[in-house]
């Protein structure tokens, strides 16, 4: 008796240890994500919102994702015209960085994204919607006209809204473009009304690149193995609907890009011209001193000399480096299933594989978050790594 | 020379100084502005291009004139009983809102300014007056002193409306427009035919800062 009383307090001991410090680090990081929103003020106002509301969402804290997503969308939303940070960014004298962070396009989609779950969670199925096709606008944004628009989880998610408000016309009508995109993706059959979604690996990374930093480059997130995603108790494989980098990666050049190359320009323009007018004026004056014998005067070498070292602190006063901060507790890819709703289990394990859908070595599964909206329906939601892991 | 010297020098001093050093200010030390109330039929400091109050306010206030206006509606007698709810009125937009921001200014609008040619009836209201109902039958409380009914009132005309967009984009320039068509209908509860039907409809357009885009 005593053994066995001693191994099951044990074994309550080692599960509530091991959900414990999840539960208290994602308490820990929603506070610290807070924080930052206080410290760091207006010019990361829209990125800590998103990190924090990361992190509220996984907890299944709606109200805080809420919040946090709102705030974050309404900043988004609103249009920069005339804007102070925004004026100075583009000016000579201050990075990209200056400006008050709205983020890239494929972060400003994901962020209608998550807000568009929170609205399937609670059944709200026609703002869901609306916040899809508002993450598919920001897509559009690409310079590249082959890959405008091509956010193909948004179109799946605005059919799937439609699709459990009984919109079948607008369902088939999303997914019917999703097919031009996704040929092999199955359309979700009519009793289908539960959705699996799994995110897995991490975000995509920003780097400034070029010689004056000027480029904004994108990595996939590093040292992570897990590509594929099943269910655990059914072995049923999610379709990979989405690659996170590939949409952060193939928007093309930005706009803003023809003003930090400009800005380039001019810093190597400055300083090859002070170091012309420096090496022209030394160069002077010692000949003049060679010939003469006497000492050259300051006027006319010291004027040159002047006027290159003007030309140098231009140079180097000019900013031009490209704005790296990016949503770092984004994932990397985006997986789906559907099914009937009375097949989900409130209990559903998700396991994570490698690209070619075998068992990694180090094994990854995780606890989905499963809903059941006030209409009965289901949306399970994990990830591979936690939220609150970033930078 | 010594001119040209004496000019040059604190020019180029000040220059330096000048560029060298940006000073690099992270924080929006902006004082701030008091509260200030804004008309909620004008555009306010905030703007998008999705719905917005003063749309709210236009397009209810055409619907309730529009809707008064028709004799269907507000010329019978006995006063026909009509439902203004958000139950039938869809948000296929890419705009999230609360619909009830809508059907409940129209609702309430019209009640005060059909003076008895209209009945609204509270659908939305329906599970507090059963439950009122069943504590006034089963005697937990009196009848109350109005009347009493064998059911609740039905509906002759129930309102139903559909908010859709069209939305363009000019990446080159930025520029993003909405096109917002919002359609309201007043159904016959019996027949299914449409007595009433208004529209309203506005297209706005922004462009974004370059280094937002």
């Amino acid at each position: 008796m005593r053994p066995i009383f001693l191994a099951s307090t044990l074994a309550t001991v080692l599960v509530g240890s091991f959900y414990a410090p999840l539960a208290a680090a994602n308490d820990a990081a929603l506070a610290s994500a807070q924080q930052r929103l206080q410290s760091e003020g207006e010019r990361n106002m829209v990125l800590n919102h998103m990190r924090a509301g990361t992190i509220a969402f996984e907890a299944s804290n709606h109200n805080a994702a809420e919040t946090h997503f709102d705030a974050a969308l309404n900043r988004i939303n609103g249009f920069y015209a005339d804007d102070e940070q925004a004026r100075k960014a583009r000016s000579l004298w201050y990075s990209e960085g200056t400006k008050n962070f709205l983020g890239e396009p494929y972060e400003r989609a994901m962020a209608f994204y998550y807000r568009g779950l929170l609205d399937l969670q609670k059944a709200d199925y026609e703002n869901a919607r609306a916040s899809f096709k508002s993450a598919l606008i920001q897509d559009s944004f690409a310079e590249e006209e082959q890959d405008r628009a091509d956010f193909a989880l948004m179109l799946f998610l605005e059919g799937w809204a439609s699709h459990l408000n009984g919109d079948s016309i607008l369902a088939r009508q999303a997914w019917d473009e999703l097919k031009t995109m996704r040929p092999d993706f199955v359309v979700p059959a009519a009793n289908h009304t539960a959705l699996i979604l799994a995110e897995s690996g991490k975000a995509p990374r920003k780097l400034a690149d070029g010689i004056g930093h000027n480029l904004l480059v994108y990595r996939r997130g590093k040292r992570f193995k897990e590509q594929r995603v099943k269910v655990a108790s059914s072995g049923t494989l999610l379709y990979p609907m989405e690659d996170i980098y590939l949409q952060a990666s193939t928007r093309g050049a930005r706009p803003i890009d023809s003003v930090l190359d400009g800005q380039i320009r001019f810093k190597k323009t400055n300083a090859k011209r002070g170091t012309v007018l420096t090496d022209v004026a030394t160069g002077a004056a010692d000949t003049f001193s060679y010939i003469t014998g006497e000492r050259a005067s300051t006027g006319v070498f010291g004027a040159m000399q002047l006027a290159g070292t003007v030309a140098l602190a231009f140079s180097s006063g000019a900013r031009a480096e490209a704005d790296t901060r990016y949503w770092d507790n984004l994932s990397d890819a985006v997986h789906i299933t559907t099914l009937p709703a009375s097949e989900v289990s409130d209990e559903l394990t998700l396991e994570y594989l490698n690209s070619k859908a075998s068992a990694l070595r180090e094994p990854i599964s995780t606890k989905a978050v499963v809903t059941r909206d006030p209409r009965g329906n289901v949306l399970a939601w994990a990830r591979s790594r936690p939220a609150v892991e970033y930078r | 020379m010594k001119i040209l010297t004496l000019i040059t020098t604190p020019l180029a001093i000040l220059a330096m100084a000048g560029c060298a050093s940006a000073p690099y200010n992270p924080a929006n030390n902006t004082a701030g502005r008091a509260t200030v109330y804004e008309d909620v039929r004008s555009s306010g400091r905030v703007q998008g291009i999705g719905i917005e109050s003063q749309d709210i306010a236009s397009m209810t206030d055409k619907m309730m004139r529009d809707m008064l206006a028709n004799p269907i509606l507000a010329g019978r007698s006995p006063s026909p009983r009509i439902i203004v709810d958000s139950e039938y009125f869809r948000n296929e937009s890419s705009s999230r809102i609360n619909k009830n921001l809508i059907t409940d200014r129209l609702r309430i609008d019209l009640n005060r300014a059909a003076n008895g040619r209209m009945v609204f009836v509270g659908r939305h209201f329906s599970d507090m007056v059963a439950k009122e109902r069943d504590l006034k039958r089963s005697g937990m409380v009196d009848g109350g002193t109005i009347r009493s009914t064998a059911a609740q009132a039905g509906g002759d005309f129930r309102l139903g409306g559909r908010i859709a967009s069209l939305d363009a984009l000019d990446p080159n320039s930025g520029t993003q427009s909405r096109w917002q068509q919002i359609t309201f209908e007043m159904v016959d509860l019996e027949l299914g035919t449409i007595v009433w039907s208004g529209i309203y409809e506005m297209k706005k357009s922004a462009q974004n800062d370059i280094i937002y885009r």
